[in-house]
Order: C-alpha cells, then sequence, then structure tokens
C-alpha cells in the first residue's frame, strides 16, 4: 500500500528490498475519479483521526496553513484513504505531493 | 530478461489496492434498495405513480444530460445520482399530481440545486427534498389532493393521516386520546378502486386491522414511496451494512424523534405528558424516507461521528416541532434541508484543534 | 456599448448586477413590473436631484458634516416623492409600502451622492447618476419580468385608456410557480442575473484582451 511502482523488469533489488508484489488488472480495480460525495469514509480510516478529505481539498486550492491545520504534517501516506475512497481521489498521493509543495512554500 | 513483451506495467501512485467500492456502485444500490417501496406504491395506487416516477427520474436524467453537459462540458450520467434523486423526487410526491409538477421539480432539483453549486458532491442542500419544498409552496393546492387508494371509486380528497389529525386539531378535541382514536373515527371502509390488482389488494385492505395496521402497511393516503415503512426500513438494512449510509445519522433522528413524540405528542390532546403516540407518528408521512434515505445522504451530511449524531438530533427535534406546531402537516423535508444548512458548522465539530506548527 | 458617462451605468458598471447596490429594494420589490418601474423612477428623481443639490451645496458644508447632511437632503427629497406620489399615484405608493421610504438609507443612492459631491463637472455628476439609476431600473426590470412571468403568470403595468393593466400570459397563469414570486424565489432569480452579468463581462474581458495582445 506504500511502495512504488516500478516501470519495468530492469528495476534493481538490494538488499533492502522489503517485498515485491505483483498484482494482476483485476486485483488492482483501478477505476476513473470522480468527484467527493463526503461520505467520510477516508475520516474513519485514518489512523491518525485526520481529515484527508479536508487536507486534499486545502492542497487543491494551495492553501497551505489550512492544510498544516488540518495535519498534513502528521499524515504518514499509510495510503488507508485512498483505499476506501469510493470516487477513488488519489489522496495518499496528493498528500505525498502536498507536503513537498508546502515545503517549497 | 524480457521488459514490457508478455505484460504491460501500469504506473500509478501508491496505495495500489482497493476495498472495491465506486460512487456509482453506491448509488446504484441505494436506487436498488428503494425499489421494493416504490413498487408497493405503484401497486398500490395504480398507474398514475408509475407515470409521476416515469417523468420523475426521466426529467432528472435529462436535465443532467443537458446542462452537464452544456455548462460543466461533462457527461455525468453514470455516477448514478441523477437516478436517485429523481426517484426519491417522485417518492416524495402524491401520485395525483398533474404531470408537469414531478418535471419542474425534477428539473430544479437537478439544475439549481445541485448544477448550479457545481455539481455531485457540491451540493449543500438535499436536490430531491429542496425541490419538493419549492414544489409544495409553488403549487400548493394539486400538491395536497390526495388519493386514497383503498377508498371509495371517486375519492379523490380525504388528507392524510397526518393532514386529518392537525384539520381535526385545529378546533377543540374531546374525548379523543390519540391520533388513531381521531382516525378510526373517520376512516372509510376498503372501498371498489385500488391500483393494480384491485380484488388482492382489496382483500388486503379488509385484512388489515384498522388504524396502525393501516399506517403500516401503508393502504392510506400519501406520497408514493412514503407507504412502506417496513420495505424502506428493510431495504436500508443492506446500505448500513455495506456502510453505505452513516447508521449514527437515521439512529439519532429517529431517536430523538420518538422520545419527543413520546413526551410531548399527548399534549395537543390534552392527555400530558409521556403519552404521546410514538408509532402513529413513526409510521405515517415520510419520516422512514426522510431518515432514512435523504438525511442519511452523504454530501449533504457531516463527515464526523459527532457531527452527525448532532445532525439527526436537529433533523428529529425539528421534524417534531414542524408536526406538532408548523402549519403543514408534514415537517421532514424542511427539517431537513435546515439541518442541511448547518452541516458546514457540524464538520468542524470533532476536528482535532489546530496543530501547532512547527517551525 | 459607448463608453459614455450614462451608457457605463447600464452594463459595465451596473449598480445592482456588478456592484450588487441596492439589493433591499430590489428583492422586495421585484415581483410586480410596475412595482419596479415605480421604485426605479423615484430611485432616479431622488439620486438626480440629490447629486445636483449636493454638488452645489458642497463647497458652503463643513468636510465633517458632510455626510449627515447628503443623508438629510436624501432623506428629504424621499419624503417629497413619497408625498407626491400619495398624491397622484396612491394605488402604486401602498403597494411599494415602506420601501420607497427606505430609499432614504439606500446604498446606492447615499453611496453615488457621497462619491459624486467631489466632482467638478456638473453636467458629468449627472449623466453618471442618471446612467447608474437607470441601469438599476434596467436590473430590477429585468427581474421583475421573470419574477412575476414565473411566479404569477402576468405582467403588471399601469392602466393605460382601456388596457387594464394587466397582461396574462396563456399557460402560466393557470399555475405559476408561486415559489418564484416569493422572497427565495427573489434571491435566486437575483443569483442568476449576477452571474450571468459576471459571464458576460468576463467574455467581453477576454475579447479585449484578445484584440488588445
Amino acid at each position: 500500500m506504500m511502495g512504488s511502482c516500478q516501470s519495468g523488469l530492469e528495476a534493481p533489488v538490494s538488499r533492502e528490498l522489503a517485498g515485491l508484489i505483483a498484482l494482476s488488472r483485476s486485483e488492482v480495480r483501478r477505476t476513473a475519479e470522480t468527484p467527493c460525495i463526503g461520505c467520510g469514509r477516508c475520516v474513519s480510516a485514518c489512523p491518525w483521526s485526520l481529515a484527508p478529505v479536508e487536507i486534499y481539498k486545502a492542497l487543491e486550492h494551495r492553501r497551505f496553513a489550512e492544510a498544516e491545520e488540518a495535519g498534513l504534517a502528521e499524515c504518514t501516506e499509510c495510503g488507508c484513504c485512498a483505499y476506501v475512497c469510493p470516487a477513488r481521489i488519489p489522496l495518499a498521493a496528493g498528500m505525498r505531493r502536498g507536503k513537498s509543495a508546502a515545503a517549497r512554500g | 530478461m524480457r521488459s514490457g513483451g508478455a505484460f504491460a506495467l501500469e504506473q500509478f501512485p501508491a496505495p495500489h489496492l482497493h476495498e472495491g467500492t465506486t460512487t456509482a456502485g453506491m448509488m446504484f444500490s441505494v436506487v436498488l434498495c428503494l425499489l421494493p417501496a416504490g413498487l408497493w406504491g405503484v401497486l398500490l395506487f395504480g398507474p398514475r405513480a408509475l407515470y409521476v416516477l416515469a417523468v420523475s427520474v426521466g426529467t432528472s436524467l435529462l436535465t443532467e444530460l443537458a446542462v452537464s453537459g452544456l455548462f460543466l462540458r461533462r457527461f455525468t450520467l453514470g455516477d448514478g445520482s441523477a437516478l436517485l434523486t429523481g426517484l426519491l423526487l417522485g417518492y416524495s410526491l402524491p401520485p395525483a399530481v398533474p404531470l408537469f409538477i414531478p418535471a419542474v421539480a425534477s428539473f430544479f432539483a437537478i439544475a439549481v440545486i445541485k448544477l448550479t453549486f457545481g455539481g455531485l458532491g457540491r451540493n449543500w442542500m438535499n436536490p430531491a427534498l429542496g425541490a419538493r419544498v419549492f414544489v409544495m409552496f409553488s403549487w400548493t393546492g394539486p400538491m395536497t389532493r390526495w388519493a386514497a387508494p383503498l377508498a371509495a371509486a371517486d375519492a379523490l380528497s380525504g388528507a392524510t393521516p397526518l393532514g386529518l389529525v392537525k384539520e381535526a386539531l385545529a378546533h377543540p378535541v374531546h374525548g379523543v386520546r390519540g391520533p388513531i382514536e381521531l382516525l378510526l373515527a373517520g376512516l372509510h371502509p376498503a372501498g371498489l378502486k385500488a391500483g393494480f390488482f384491485p380484488d388482492l389488494l382489496q382483500r388486503l385492505g379488509r385484512l388489515t386491522p384498522a388504524g396502525y395496521g393501516q399506517l403500516a402497511l401503508g393502504t392510506m393516503a400519501g406520497c408514493i414511496g412514503e407507504g412502506s415503512a417496513f420495505l424502506l426500513a428493510l431495504g436500508s438494512v443492506y446500505l448500513f451494512v455495506k456502510k453505505i449510509i452513516a447508521w449514527e445519522i437515521p439512529a439519532a433522528y429517529l431517536g430523538s424523534f420518538s422520545l419527543l413524540a413520546w413526551a410531548f405528542g399527548g399534549l395537543p390532546f390534552g392527555t400530558g405528558l409521556f403519552r404521546g403516540d410514538v408509532a402513529f407518528h413513526l409510521l405515517s408521512g415520510g419520516l422512514a424516507l426522510g431518515a432514512l434515505y435523504m438525511a442519511a445522504d452523504p454530501v449533504t451530511s457531516p463527515l464526523r461521528r459527532p457531527g452527525r449524531i448532532l445532525f439527526g438530533l436537529g433533523c428529529g427535534g425539528l421534524t417534531f416541532l414542524l408536526r406538532t406546531w408548523g402549519s403543514q402537516p408534514e415537517g421532514v423535508a424542511l427539517a431537513v434541508i435546515l439541518m442541511n444548512m448547518l452541516v458546514p458548522l457540524l464538520n468542524r465539530i470533532g476536528a482535532r484543534p489546530a496543530a501547532e506548527v512547527k517551525k | 456599448m459607448r463608453e459614455g458617462a450614462f451608457f457605463r451605468g447600464l452594463a459595465r458598471e451596473n449598480p445592482l448586477l456588478v456592484y450588487l447596490l441596492g439589493l433591499c429594494p430590489a428583492l422586495a420589490v421585484s415581483d410586480l413590473v410596475s412595482k419596479a418601474l415605480g421604485l426605479g423612477a423615484g430611485v432616479i428623481l431622488v439620486l438626480l436631484a440629490a447629486v445636483a443639490a449636493a454638488r452645489l451645496l458642497r463647497p458652503v458644508i463643513p468636510e465633517r458634516l458632510q455626510p449627515l447632511v447628503w443623508l438629510v437632503l436624501v432623506a428629504a427629497l424621499v419624503s417629497l416623492v413619497d408625498l407626491a406620489m400619495q398624491a397622484w399615484l396612491p394605488a402604486l405608493r401602498q403597494q411599494l409600502g415602506v420601501y420607497l421610504q427606505l430609499l432614504a438609507v439606500n446604498c446606492l443612492i447615499l453611496g453615488l451622492v457621497e462619491r459624486l459631491a467631489r466632482r467638478r463637472s456638473l453636467s458629468r455628476c449627472l449623466r453618471l447618476a442618471a446612467g447608474q439609476g437607470a441601469g438599476f431600473t434596467l436590473a430590477l426590470l429585468l427581474i421583475a419580468l421573470v419574477r412575476e412571468v414565473l411566479g404569477s403568470g402576468t405582467i403588471t403595468l399601469f392602466p393605460f385608456g382601456s388596457f387594464g393593466g394587466v397582461i396574462r400570459i396563456p399557460g402560466l397563469s393557470l399555475h405559476p410557480a408561486r415559489a418564484v414570486s416569493l422572497a427565495a424565489g427573489a434571491l435566486l432569480v437575483l443569483g442568476y442575473l449576477v452571474a450571468l452579468a459576471g459571464r458576460l463581462k468576463a467574455g467581453r474581458r477576454r475579447a479585449e484582451q484578445r484584440s488588445a495582445g
């Protein structure tokens, strides 16, 4: 849930590699993104009791102070929020990008 | 070492697994769960009800297609929300309305309440309920002409149970200890004309105990989808299990409403406190539809549990106030809409306090 | 659209649809076309007289007292218009009710008087004021047309000769959407018109940028 996609089989494998997962297309269940319906599943799923949707929306509008207030720094990018989001919003990826964007200011 | 070739690698950010739900899936599930109640309504009220539902759903789909396509440049019918709105709206209309009313209501719900504010997820008021209120104030006469399904042949009048009670309570009431007694005094025996399968329904009507039985079965005058609280509740069980709707809202709504109905429901009848007829209130009007399907709509309800509970409590309280002392017999639509407006405020409750930003 | 002082107030700087001034009467008296026209005329009269008087009086009134004096001036003029209407147009005066007298504290009138009293040229002042007044009336008329047609199925004008004053629209007058004539309808119609005005303005700006760049 927190790993990164590899582009091909040439990627090197080192001692630190914790695991390698190969998923079939049907297991990935990828669908297009739709608007947020405010179902609150991300809020229930977050292990840190954050509200990913609020952070994500603040980041979308580049309101970094608001995002920080909503808890951007506490996000560990575990991906639980994106796992349950029915609208398939890339919440975890948004947080990751948002953190670097906020740092850059 | 092969690269690419036999299999293609898709690249997208983590997480790479998903629980499997989609927005469209949720919407269509709700539609499915609503169907039994609607079928029962059509059965009771006949083809007229079917036309109303068809116009309502058809207009909402068309409006979404046209307005979304023209102004938002998106094709959004696939998410199922227009279908759901049209169906819910149809369910909350009386079966005898002239057909321009579901058309205008549907158009208003989709174009004004939903799409004007940005489409799915951006509306702050429940589209079906907002449209119902609009239509109620615009064409009050046609919206309050009821057709009792198992009444005498041409009886188009006859109010809903709540309407009858409100009318009766306008004049001083003596010796009647509750709404059911009031209704039994004026109820008509099962008559000649019904919807589909009239003979079967007639037999059913004769077998049903008068009063509560009729209310439970939904064989009194009312809106198309409101009749059977049981069928609505049955459908909602699946939605709760699948976590498509949050249980806190209907629980708080029905809980607070029942408490208030029990505590103060007897006051208009002069029987004192804690003598209210909870069953009557739970089974009549659009309460089941409103509490289970309208109030719990994710877009217009709070995000977190504390907010949701307060939302439900507010809806219950307002519904009771409006039903008992409001000028209209039914209070669900206005109550939920008022609470919808408070949702941004309720969303702040339970939010973690602003973290100190360490520099 | 010519950019003259008068025409500016009609579209580009329309007080109601662009600056959102004078919302109170806009929502209250826009349910009938005749009321909209009546109030609009009142606004224009008061505006012209007040701007002219303020412009003439400004040199002799100390700066600190000016806002007070403008207020009294506008209130006096509104009272004059009120009395005149009571005498010659009593029915209309009754329909407008308190909203005619409320013009005394109307933000559009007071704001314009305050702003224009400083200008040099009297004729320019009057043209600007007339433009704003006309723009307000035009916007009010638009709202009233929509609200009355949809909300009552009629268009109410002033009786003239054998014409009773009310035009009935065939289909709508039987089953009008009464909610549009109510307060909620006022806000909705106003909202949509403001959005439309904004859209037109953005389109014009884009066209200008394209032709300039």
